[in-house]
Protein backbone atom coordinates (compact mmCIF):
# COMPACT_ATOMS: atom_id res chain seq x y z
CA UNK A 1 0.00 0.00 0.00
CA UNK A 2 2.75 2.40 1.01
CA UNK A 3 4.62 1.56 -2.17
CA UNK A 4 1.53 2.33 -4.27
CA UNK A 5 1.11 5.71 -2.53
CA UNK A 6 4.79 6.49 -3.04
CA UNK A 7 4.66 5.65 -6.77
CA UNK A 8 1.59 7.84 -7.26
CA UNK A 9 3.20 10.65 -5.34
CA UNK A 10 6.29 10.45 -7.55
CA UNK A 11 4.14 10.45 -10.68
CA UNK A 12 2.37 13.58 -9.45
CA UNK A 13 5.72 15.24 -9.01
CA UNK A 14 6.83 14.54 -12.59
CA UNK A 15 5.68 17.89 -14.10
CA UNK A 16 7.33 19.75 -11.28
CA UNK A 17 10.54 17.86 -11.83
CA UNK A 18 10.38 18.86 -15.48
CA UNK A 19 9.85 22.43 -14.34
CA UNK A 20 13.08 22.26 -12.37
CA UNK A 21 15.03 20.73 -15.23
CA UNK A 22 14.02 23.18 -17.90
CA UNK A 23 12.18 26.40 -17.22
CA UNK A 24 10.82 28.57 -20.00
CA UNK A 25 10.98 32.27 -19.26
CA UNK A 26 9.30 35.27 -20.85
CA UNK A 27 8.04 38.69 -19.83
CA UNK A 28 4.87 40.71 -20.45
CA UNK A 29 3.29 38.33 -22.92
CA UNK A 30 -0.21 38.27 -21.47
CA UNK A 31 -2.08 35.17 -20.43
CA UNK A 32 -0.38 32.06 -21.76
CA UNK A 33 -1.71 28.56 -21.26
CA UNK A 34 0.77 26.52 -23.19
CA UNK A 35 1.71 22.91 -22.89
CA UNK A 36 5.22 21.52 -23.03
CA UNK A 37 4.57 20.67 -26.71
CA UNK A 38 3.71 24.31 -27.43
CA UNK A 39 6.96 25.50 -25.89
CA UNK A 40 8.92 22.81 -27.70
CA UNK A 41 7.32 24.07 -30.92
CA UNK A 42 8.60 27.57 -30.15
CA UNK A 43 12.13 26.21 -29.72
CA UNK A 44 11.80 24.49 -33.10
CA UNK A 45 10.69 27.69 -34.83
CA UNK A 46 7.27 26.18 -35.46
CA UNK A 47 5.33 28.56 -33.27
CA UNK A 48 6.11 32.17 -33.92
CA UNK A 49 3.45 34.18 -32.09
CA UNK A 50 2.25 34.47 -28.52
CA UNK A 51 -1.47 33.99 -27.82
CA UNK A 52 -1.81 37.80 -27.74
CA UNK A 53 -0.56 37.97 -31.32
CA UNK A 54 2.86 39.37 -30.52
CA UNK A 55 5.81 37.80 -32.30
CA UNK A 56 8.04 35.41 -30.36
CA UNK A 57 11.80 35.96 -30.32
CA UNK A 58 13.71 32.81 -29.39
CA UNK A 59 16.85 33.31 -27.33
CA UNK A 60 19.37 30.49 -27.06
CA UNK A 61 22.66 30.09 -25.23
CA UNK A 62 25.82 29.69 -27.27
CA UNK A 63 26.07 26.45 -29.23
CA UNK A 64 29.29 25.76 -27.31
CA UNK A 65 27.51 25.69 -23.97
CA UNK A 66 26.14 22.69 -22.05
CA UNK A 67 22.86 24.50 -21.85
CA UNK A 68 22.52 24.50 -25.65
CA UNK A 69 23.05 20.75 -25.64
CA UNK A 70 20.34 20.36 -23.01
CA UNK A 71 17.94 22.57 -24.97
CA UNK A 72 18.59 20.44 -28.04
CA UNK A 73 17.78 17.29 -26.12
CA UNK A 74 14.69 18.85 -24.63
CA UNK A 75 13.23 20.48 -27.73
CA UNK A 76 14.54 18.35 -30.57
CA UNK A 77 15.35 15.07 -28.84
CA UNK A 78 18.79 15.03 -30.41
CA UNK A 79 22.20 16.54 -29.84
CA UNK A 80 23.34 20.12 -30.18
CA UNK A 81 25.03 19.44 -33.52
CA UNK A 82 21.77 18.34 -35.15
CA UNK A 83 19.86 21.15 -33.45
CA UNK A 84 22.30 23.73 -34.79
CA UNK A 85 21.92 22.31 -38.31
CA UNK A 86 18.17 22.30 -37.92
CA UNK A 87 18.04 25.99 -37.07
CA UNK A 88 20.42 26.89 -39.87
CA UNK A 89 18.15 25.08 -42.31
CA UNK A 90 14.94 26.61 -40.96
CA UNK A 91 16.36 30.10 -41.35
CA UNK A 92 17.71 29.33 -44.82
CA UNK A 93 14.28 28.12 -45.90
CA UNK A 94 12.75 31.32 -44.62
CA UNK A 95 10.32 29.36 -42.49
CA UNK A 96 11.54 30.74 -39.16
CA UNK A 97 13.30 33.80 -37.86
CA UNK A 98 16.75 33.03 -36.49
CA UNK A 99 17.17 32.71 -32.74
CA UNK A 100 19.36 35.12 -30.87
CA UNK A 101 22.46 33.40 -29.55
CA UNK A 102 23.89 34.72 -26.30
CA UNK A 103 26.85 33.59 -24.27
CA UNK A 104 25.17 31.70 -21.45
CA UNK A 105 21.98 31.33 -19.45
CA UNK A 106 22.64 34.45 -17.39
CA UNK A 107 22.76 36.45 -20.61
CA UNK A 108 19.59 34.74 -21.83
CA UNK A 109 17.75 35.67 -18.63
CA UNK A 110 19.02 39.21 -18.77
CA UNK A 111 17.88 39.55 -22.39
CA UNK A 112 14.41 38.12 -21.71
CA UNK A 113 13.97 40.41 -18.74
CA UNK A 114 14.68 43.42 -20.92
CA UNK A 115 12.88 42.33 -24.10
CA UNK A 116 9.20 41.55 -23.71
CA UNK A 117 8.12 39.01 -26.30
CA UNK A 118 11.34 37.02 -26.17
CA UNK A 119 11.56 33.53 -24.72
CA UNK A 120 14.43 31.61 -23.18
CA UNK A 121 14.92 28.19 -21.64
CA UNK A 122 16.92 27.75 -18.46
CA UNK A 123 18.41 24.50 -17.23
CA UNK A 124 21.03 25.65 -14.75
CA UNK A 125 20.25 29.18 -13.67
CA UNK A 126 17.40 29.75 -11.24
CA UNK A 127 14.65 31.78 -12.89
CA UNK A 128 12.76 34.48 -10.97
CA UNK A 129 9.13 33.51 -10.41
CA UNK A 130 7.80 36.49 -12.40
CA UNK A 131 9.57 35.31 -15.56
CA UNK A 132 8.58 31.65 -15.36
CA UNK A 133 6.05 30.36 -17.82
CA UNK A 134 3.66 27.98 -16.15
CA UNK A 135 2.53 24.98 -18.12
CA UNK A 136 -1.01 23.90 -18.77
CA UNK B 1 38.97 47.31 -56.86
CA UNK B 2 36.31 49.98 -56.32
CA UNK B 3 33.66 47.27 -56.27
CA UNK B 4 35.53 45.42 -53.53
CA UNK B 5 35.79 48.60 -51.49
CA UNK B 6 32.09 49.22 -51.99
CA UNK B 7 31.23 45.69 -50.83
CA UNK B 8 33.49 46.01 -47.79
CA UNK B 9 31.96 49.35 -46.89
CA UNK B 10 28.48 47.89 -47.34
CA UNK B 11 29.22 44.95 -45.08
CA UNK B 12 30.77 47.13 -42.40
CA UNK B 13 27.88 49.55 -42.59
CA UNK B 14 25.39 46.71 -42.40
CA UNK B 15 27.18 45.27 -39.41
CA UNK B 16 26.97 48.64 -37.74
CA UNK B 17 23.27 48.96 -38.41
CA UNK B 18 22.75 45.46 -37.10
CA UNK B 19 24.53 46.18 -33.85
CA UNK B 20 22.57 49.37 -33.29
CA UNK B 21 19.27 47.65 -33.78
CA UNK B 22 20.37 44.87 -31.45
CA UNK B 23 21.06 47.35 -28.73
CA UNK B 24 17.73 49.13 -29.26
CA UNK B 25 15.26 46.35 -29.44
CA UNK B 26 15.03 43.25 -31.53
CA UNK B 27 18.16 42.00 -33.19
CA UNK B 28 18.07 42.23 -36.84
CA UNK B 29 20.33 41.46 -39.71
CA UNK B 30 22.44 38.36 -40.21
CA UNK B 31 24.77 37.69 -43.09
CA UNK B 32 25.91 34.26 -44.10
CA UNK B 33 27.79 33.01 -47.09
CA UNK B 34 27.21 29.58 -48.55
CA UNK B 35 29.77 28.26 -50.96
CA UNK B 36 31.28 25.11 -52.41
CA UNK B 37 34.07 23.63 -54.49
CA UNK B 38 33.42 20.58 -56.60
CA UNK B 39 35.68 18.23 -58.47
CA UNK B 40 34.54 15.76 -61.14
CA UNK B 41 36.22 12.89 -62.90
CA UNK B 42 34.26 11.60 -65.86
CA UNK B 43 34.85 8.30 -67.62
CA UNK B 44 32.91 7.94 -70.87
CA UNK B 45 33.05 5.24 -73.51
CA UNK B 46 35.85 6.90 -75.44
CA UNK B 47 36.94 9.85 -73.37
CA UNK B 48 37.86 10.98 -69.91
CA UNK B 49 38.11 14.32 -68.29
CA UNK B 50 38.46 15.87 -64.88
CA UNK B 51 37.97 19.30 -63.41
CA UNK B 52 37.90 21.27 -60.22
CA UNK B 53 35.26 23.94 -60.25
CA UNK B 54 34.50 26.98 -58.19
CA UNK B 55 30.86 26.71 -57.24
CA UNK B 56 28.15 29.23 -56.57
CA UNK B 57 28.89 31.59 -53.72
CA UNK B 58 25.72 32.71 -52.08
CA UNK B 59 25.48 35.82 -49.89
CA UNK B 60 22.51 35.12 -47.66
CA UNK B 61 20.84 37.93 -45.74
CA UNK B 62 18.13 37.52 -43.16
CA UNK B 63 16.73 40.47 -41.31
CA UNK B 64 14.12 40.39 -38.60
CA UNK B 65 12.84 43.90 -39.11
CA UNK B 66 10.21 43.42 -36.43
CA UNK B 67 9.32 40.08 -34.79
CA UNK B 68 6.56 39.74 -37.40
CA UNK B 69 8.18 41.30 -40.46
CA UNK B 70 11.31 39.81 -41.95
CA UNK B 71 13.42 40.10 -45.07
CA UNK B 72 15.31 37.28 -46.73
CA UNK B 73 17.69 37.70 -49.62
CA UNK B 74 20.17 35.61 -51.55
CA UNK B 75 22.64 37.00 -54.04
CA UNK B 76 24.58 34.36 -55.91
CA UNK B 77 27.90 34.87 -57.65
CA UNK B 78 28.76 32.01 -59.96
CA UNK B 79 31.55 31.48 -62.48
CA UNK B 80 30.61 31.46 -66.14
CA UNK B 81 31.56 28.52 -68.23
CA UNK B 82 33.61 30.62 -70.62
CA UNK B 83 36.88 30.03 -72.41
CA UNK B 84 39.90 32.21 -73.10
CA UNK B 85 39.89 35.79 -71.93
CA UNK B 86 36.43 35.43 -70.36
CA UNK B 87 37.42 32.44 -68.30
CA UNK B 88 37.39 34.44 -65.10
CA UNK B 89 33.99 35.99 -65.70
CA UNK B 90 31.20 35.66 -63.18
CA UNK B 91 27.49 36.20 -63.20
CA UNK B 92 25.66 37.81 -60.31
CA UNK B 93 22.06 37.00 -59.68
CA UNK B 94 19.56 38.00 -57.02
CA UNK B 95 18.00 34.63 -56.36
CA UNK B 96 15.70 35.57 -53.52
CA UNK B 97 14.52 38.92 -52.17
CA UNK B 98 11.34 38.66 -50.19
CA UNK B 99 9.56 40.35 -47.34
CA UNK B 100 7.33 38.33 -45.06
CA UNK B 101 4.63 39.55 -42.75
CA UNK B 102 3.57 36.83 -40.36
CA UNK B 103 0.09 37.45 -39.01
CA UNK B 104 -0.08 34.13 -37.20
CA UNK B 105 1.33 30.65 -37.81
CA UNK B 106 -1.66 29.97 -40.05
CA UNK B 107 -1.20 33.07 -42.19
CA UNK B 108 1.90 34.74 -43.48
CA UNK B 109 2.09 37.03 -46.49
CA UNK B 110 5.27 37.00 -48.58
CA UNK B 111 6.05 39.30 -51.48
CA UNK B 112 9.10 39.34 -53.71
CA UNK B 113 11.30 36.88 -55.53
CA UNK B 114 11.18 33.42 -54.04
CA UNK B 115 11.81 29.76 -54.71
CA UNK B 116 8.63 28.09 -55.89
CA UNK B 117 7.55 25.83 -53.02
CA UNK B 118 6.63 23.01 -55.39
CA UNK B 119 8.76 20.32 -53.84
CA UNK B 120 10.96 19.65 -50.86
CA UNK B 121 14.24 20.19 -52.68
CA UNK B 122 13.33 23.57 -54.09
CA UNK B 123 11.77 24.77 -50.87
CA UNK B 124 14.42 23.53 -48.46
CA UNK B 125 17.78 23.28 -50.24
CA UNK B 126 17.95 25.18 -53.54
CA UNK B 127 21.34 26.98 -53.38
CA UNK B 128 22.29 25.60 -49.98
CA UNK B 129 24.84 22.98 -51.00
CA UNK B 130 25.65 22.53 -47.33
CA UNK B 131 22.21 20.97 -46.92
CA UNK B 132 22.19 18.87 -50.11
CA UNK B 133 21.96 15.15 -49.29
CA UNK B 134 23.58 14.30 -52.64
CA UNK B 135 26.08 16.32 -54.64
CA UNK B 136 23.77 16.97 -57.59
CA UNK B 137 20.26 18.26 -57.59
CA UNK B 138 17.56 15.95 -58.90
CA UNK B 139 17.22 16.04 -62.68
CA UNK B 140 13.74 17.53 -62.35
CA UNK B 141 15.41 20.69 -61.04
CA UNK B 142 16.87 21.51 -64.43
CA UNK B 143 14.05 20.20 -66.56
CA UNK B 144 10.55 20.23 -65.12
CA UNK B 145 10.55 22.26 -61.93
CA UNK B 146 10.12 26.05 -62.29
CA UNK B 147 12.58 27.19 -59.67
CA UNK B 148 11.70 30.85 -59.06
CA UNK B 149 8.85 33.23 -59.21
CA UNK B 150 8.26 36.87 -58.40
CA UNK B 151 4.92 37.34 -56.79
CA UNK B 152 2.76 37.11 -53.72
CA UNK B 153 2.49 34.08 -51.48
CA UNK B 154 0.19 33.15 -48.67
CA UNK B 155 1.74 30.73 -46.25
CA UNK B 156 0.52 28.85 -43.21
CA UNK B 157 2.50 26.29 -41.30
CA UNK B 158 2.51 24.03 -38.27
CA UNK B 159 -1.27 24.03 -37.99
CA UNK B 160 -2.85 21.41 -35.77
CA UNK B 161 -1.48 18.09 -34.63
CA UNK B 162 -0.20 17.07 -38.06
CA UNK B 163 1.55 20.42 -38.46
CA UNK B 164 -0.25 21.11 -41.68
CA UNK B 165 1.18 23.78 -43.93
CA UNK B 166 0.16 25.45 -47.14
CA UNK B 167 1.69 27.78 -49.70
CA UNK B 168 -0.38 29.56 -52.34
CA UNK B 169 1.58 31.62 -54.83
CA UNK B 170 0.52 33.86 -57.68
CA UNK B 171 3.51 35.13 -59.56
CA UNK B 172 5.24 35.85 -62.79
CA UNK B 173 5.41 32.84 -65.04
CA UNK B 174 8.16 30.83 -66.61
CA UNK B 175 8.48 33.19 -69.57
CA UNK B 176 9.25 36.15 -67.32
CA UNK B 177 12.44 37.69 -66.04
CA UNK B 178 13.15 39.76 -62.94
CA UNK B 179 11.79 42.94 -64.53
CA UNK B 180 8.72 41.93 -66.44
CA UNK B 181 6.33 39.14 -67.24
CA UNK B 182 5.09 40.75 -70.44
CA UNK B 183 1.55 39.44 -70.10
CA UNK B 184 -1.48 39.49 -67.82
CA UNK B 185 -1.60 35.79 -67.08
CA UNK B 186 0.24 34.61 -63.94
CA UNK B 187 1.59 31.31 -62.71
CA UNK B 188 -0.18 29.62 -59.85
CA UNK B 189 1.25 27.31 -57.20
CA UNK B 190 -0.70 25.46 -54.54
CA UNK B 191 1.34 23.34 -52.16
CA UNK B 192 0.38 21.56 -48.97
CA UNK B 193 2.42 19.55 -46.53
CA UNK B 194 2.16 17.81 -43.21
CA UNK B 195 4.83 17.06 -40.62
CA UNK B 196 3.47 14.13 -38.65
CA UNK B 197 6.73 13.75 -36.71
CA UNK B 198 9.88 15.72 -36.10
CA UNK B 199 12.07 15.69 -39.20
CA UNK B 200 9.34 14.20 -41.38
CA UNK B 201 7.54 16.10 -44.12
CA UNK B 202 5.13 14.99 -46.81
CA UNK B 203 4.49 17.48 -49.58
CA UNK B 204 1.98 17.69 -52.46
CA UNK B 205 1.76 20.49 -54.96
CA UNK B 206 0.27 21.75 -58.19
CA UNK B 207 1.86 24.37 -60.44
CA UNK B 208 0.23 25.83 -63.54
CA UNK B 209 1.44 28.37 -66.06
CA UNK B 210 1.24 29.40 -69.70
CA UNK B 211 4.62 29.43 -71.42
CA UNK B 212 4.47 32.13 -74.08
CA UNK B 213 5.97 31.43 -77.48
CA UNK B 214 7.57 28.34 -75.99
CA UNK B 215 10.31 30.53 -74.52
CA UNK B 216 11.32 30.48 -70.90
CA UNK B 217 13.18 33.04 -68.86
CA UNK B 218 15.43 32.86 -65.85
CA UNK B 219 12.67 31.82 -63.47
CA UNK B 220 12.06 28.52 -65.21
CA UNK B 221 15.59 27.36 -64.52
CA UNK B 222 15.30 24.86 -67.30
CA UNK B 223 18.68 23.79 -68.51
CA UNK B 224 19.31 25.00 -72.03
CA UNK B 225 20.16 21.63 -73.45
CA UNK B 226 17.04 19.93 -72.19
CA UNK B 227 14.32 22.12 -73.66
CA UNK B 228 13.63 23.38 -77.16
CA UNK B 229 14.96 26.81 -77.99
CA UNK B 230 14.75 28.97 -81.07
CA UNK B 231 16.75 27.36 -83.86
CA UNK B 232 16.02 23.79 -82.79
CA UNK B 233 14.22 21.72 -85.41
CA UNK B 234 11.56 20.73 -82.90
CA UNK B 235 10.92 24.26 -81.62
CA UNK B 236 7.48 25.75 -82.25
CA UNK B 237 6.70 29.31 -81.14
CA UNK B 238 3.38 28.39 -79.58
CA UNK B 239 1.84 29.09 -76.20
CA UNK B 240 1.90 26.06 -73.94
CA UNK B 241 -0.27 25.11 -71.04
CA UNK B 242 2.14 23.76 -68.41
CA UNK B 243 0.99 21.71 -65.46
CA UNK B 244 3.22 20.19 -62.81
CA UNK B 245 2.24 17.93 -59.95
CA UNK B 246 4.84 17.10 -57.29
CA UNK B 247 5.05 14.72 -54.38
CA UNK B 248 7.85 14.77 -51.81
CA UNK B 249 8.57 12.65 -48.81
CA UNK B 250 11.37 13.44 -46.38
CA UNK B 251 12.22 11.64 -43.16
CA UNK B 252 15.24 11.78 -40.91
CA UNK B 253 14.73 9.41 -38.03
CA UNK B 254 17.35 7.53 -36.08
CA UNK B 255 20.19 6.51 -38.35
CA UNK B 256 18.20 6.79 -41.58
CA UNK B 257 17.50 9.77 -43.79
CA UNK B 258 15.28 9.38 -46.85
CA UNK B 259 14.10 11.79 -49.52
CA UNK B 260 11.79 10.94 -52.39
CA UNK B 261 10.82 13.47 -55.04
CA UNK B 262 8.33 12.63 -57.77
CA UNK B 263 6.94 14.89 -60.48
CA UNK B 264 4.33 14.52 -63.18
CA UNK B 265 4.38 17.20 -65.84
CA UNK B 266 1.69 17.59 -68.49
CA UNK B 267 2.25 20.05 -71.30
CA UNK B 268 -0.09 20.79 -74.19
CA UNK B 269 -1.14 23.57 -76.50
CA UNK B 270 -2.77 26.52 -74.76
CA UNK B 271 -6.16 27.78 -75.90
CA UNK B 272 -4.91 31.17 -77.07
CA UNK B 273 -2.71 30.06 -79.98
CA UNK B 274 -2.82 31.31 -83.57
CA UNK B 275 -4.30 28.33 -85.50
CA UNK B 276 -1.68 28.83 -88.23
CA UNK B 277 1.08 28.12 -85.73
CA UNK B 278 -0.50 24.98 -84.35
CA UNK B 279 -1.34 23.35 -87.67
CA UNK B 280 0.04 19.84 -87.68
CA UNK B 281 0.89 19.85 -83.97
CA UNK B 282 -0.60 17.32 -81.62
CA UNK B 283 -3.37 18.44 -79.32
CA UNK B 284 -2.52 15.66 -76.92
CA UNK B 285 -0.90 16.52 -73.60
CA UNK B 286 2.37 14.92 -72.67
CA UNK B 287 2.80 13.05 -69.38
CA UNK B 288 6.40 13.29 -68.23
CA UNK B 289 7.73 11.95 -64.98
CA UNK B 290 10.79 12.33 -62.82
CA UNK B 291 11.65 10.33 -59.72
CA UNK B 292 14.51 10.88 -57.33
CA UNK B 293 15.29 8.71 -54.34
CA UNK B 294 17.97 9.24 -51.74
CA UNK B 295 18.56 7.02 -48.72
CA UNK B 296 21.39 7.60 -46.29
CA UNK B 297 22.47 5.82 -43.14
CA UNK B 298 24.61 7.26 -40.37
CA UNK B 299 27.66 5.12 -39.84
CA UNK B 300 29.35 7.44 -37.35
CA UNK B 301 28.25 10.58 -35.49
CA UNK B 302 29.35 12.74 -38.43
CA UNK B 303 29.52 10.26 -41.33
CA UNK B 304 26.80 8.97 -43.60
CA UNK B 305 26.76 6.42 -46.40
CA UNK B 306 24.11 6.95 -49.02
CA UNK B 307 22.63 5.75 -52.28
CA UNK B 308 20.66 7.61 -54.91
CA UNK B 309 18.58 6.91 -57.99
CA UNK B 310 17.31 9.61 -60.31
CA UNK B 311 15.18 8.95 -63.38
CA UNK B 312 13.73 11.38 -65.90
CA UNK B 313 11.29 10.44 -68.66
CA UNK B 314 9.92 12.91 -71.18
CA UNK B 315 7.61 11.82 -73.96
CA UNK B 316 8.28 12.47 -77.62
CA UNK B 317 5.03 14.46 -78.01
CA UNK B 318 6.20 17.09 -75.54
CA UNK B 319 6.55 20.48 -77.21
CA UNK B 320 8.71 22.10 -74.54
CA UNK B 321 11.21 19.56 -73.22
CA UNK B 322 13.20 17.29 -75.50
CA UNK B 323 12.24 13.66 -75.17
CA UNK B 324 14.48 11.49 -73.00
CA UNK B 325 14.64 8.50 -70.75
CA UNK B 326 17.64 8.93 -68.46
CA UNK B 327 18.75 7.19 -65.33
CA UNK B 328 21.42 7.95 -62.81
CA UNK B 329 22.33 5.78 -59.84
CA UNK B 330 25.05 6.40 -57.34
CA UNK B 331 26.70 5.70 -54.03
CA UNK B 332 28.24 8.27 -51.78
CA UNK B 333 29.66 9.15 -48.43
CA UNK B 334 29.49 12.39 -46.52
CA UNK B 335 31.37 13.67 -43.54
CA UNK B 336 30.35 16.71 -41.53
CA UNK B 337 33.24 18.45 -39.81
CA UNK B 338 30.80 20.80 -38.12
CA UNK B 339 27.32 22.17 -38.76
CA UNK B 340 29.00 24.61 -41.18
CA UNK B 341 31.27 22.49 -43.34
CA UNK B 342 30.99 19.08 -44.91
CA UNK B 343 32.49 16.96 -47.65
CA UNK B 344 30.87 14.46 -49.96
CA UNK B 345 32.24 11.94 -52.39
CA UNK B 346 29.97 10.22 -54.86
CA UNK B 347 30.33 7.60 -57.59
CA UNK B 348 27.63 7.76 -60.25
CA UNK B 349 26.58 5.67 -63.19
CA UNK B 350 24.73 7.51 -65.94
CA UNK B 351 22.68 5.50 -68.38
CA UNK B 352 19.36 5.60 -70.20
CA UNK B 353 17.36 4.36 -73.13
CA UNK B 354 18.12 5.16 -76.75
CA UNK B 355 15.52 6.33 -79.24
CA UNK B 356 14.86 9.75 -77.75
CA UNK B 357 15.92 13.22 -78.75
CA UNK B 358 18.37 13.46 -75.86
CA UNK B 359 20.75 10.53 -76.32
CA UNK B 360 21.16 8.03 -73.53
CA UNK B 361 24.07 8.65 -71.22
CA UNK B 362 26.75 6.04 -70.88
CA UNK B 363 29.35 7.19 -68.42
CA UNK B 364 30.71 7.00 -64.91
CA UNK B 365 31.42 10.01 -62.76
CA UNK B 366 33.21 10.47 -59.49
CA UNK B 367 32.54 13.72 -57.70
CA UNK B 368 33.99 15.32 -54.64
CA UNK B 369 32.62 18.39 -52.92
CA UNK B 370 33.37 20.67 -50.02
CA UNK B 371 30.39 22.81 -49.02
CA UNK B 372 30.43 25.40 -46.28
CA UNK B 373 28.68 28.27 -44.62
CA UNK B 374 30.44 31.30 -43.18
CA UNK B 375 28.84 33.62 -40.68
Amino acid sequence: MMRWILINFLLMLTPMVWGQDAVAIAKDIGKVEWTKDDIQAVFLGERSTWPNGRGVVVVLPSSKSDSFEKTAQWAFETDGFEYQKYWLSQVFQGRANPPIYLEDEDAVMDFVENHPGSIGLLHQVQAPAELRLSLR
Amino acid sequence: MSQSRFCLAFLLLSGGVSSNLFAQDVPSTQFKMFGHFTSTIEQGEDEQFSDISLGEHDLFVQSTITPKISFLGETVVAPLNAAGHNASDFKVSIERARIKYEVREWLGVIVGKMHTPVNYWNDVYHHGRLFFPTIDRPRSFGTHVPIHTLGIRLQGQNIGRLKFGYDLVIGNGMSSNDLTDGNFQKSFTAAIHIKPEKQTRINLSLYRDIIYNNMVGAHAGHAGSSHYTMGDAGWHPVNLDYELYCFSFYRNKGKWEVLFEGTLNRTGLADNNDPDLTAGLTTERSANTTTYLYAGRKVSPRGRLYALADRCRTQAIDLHIKSNDLLKVGLGWQHEFSAFIKTQIQIERYTGREGFEIPADDKWETKFRVAYCLQ
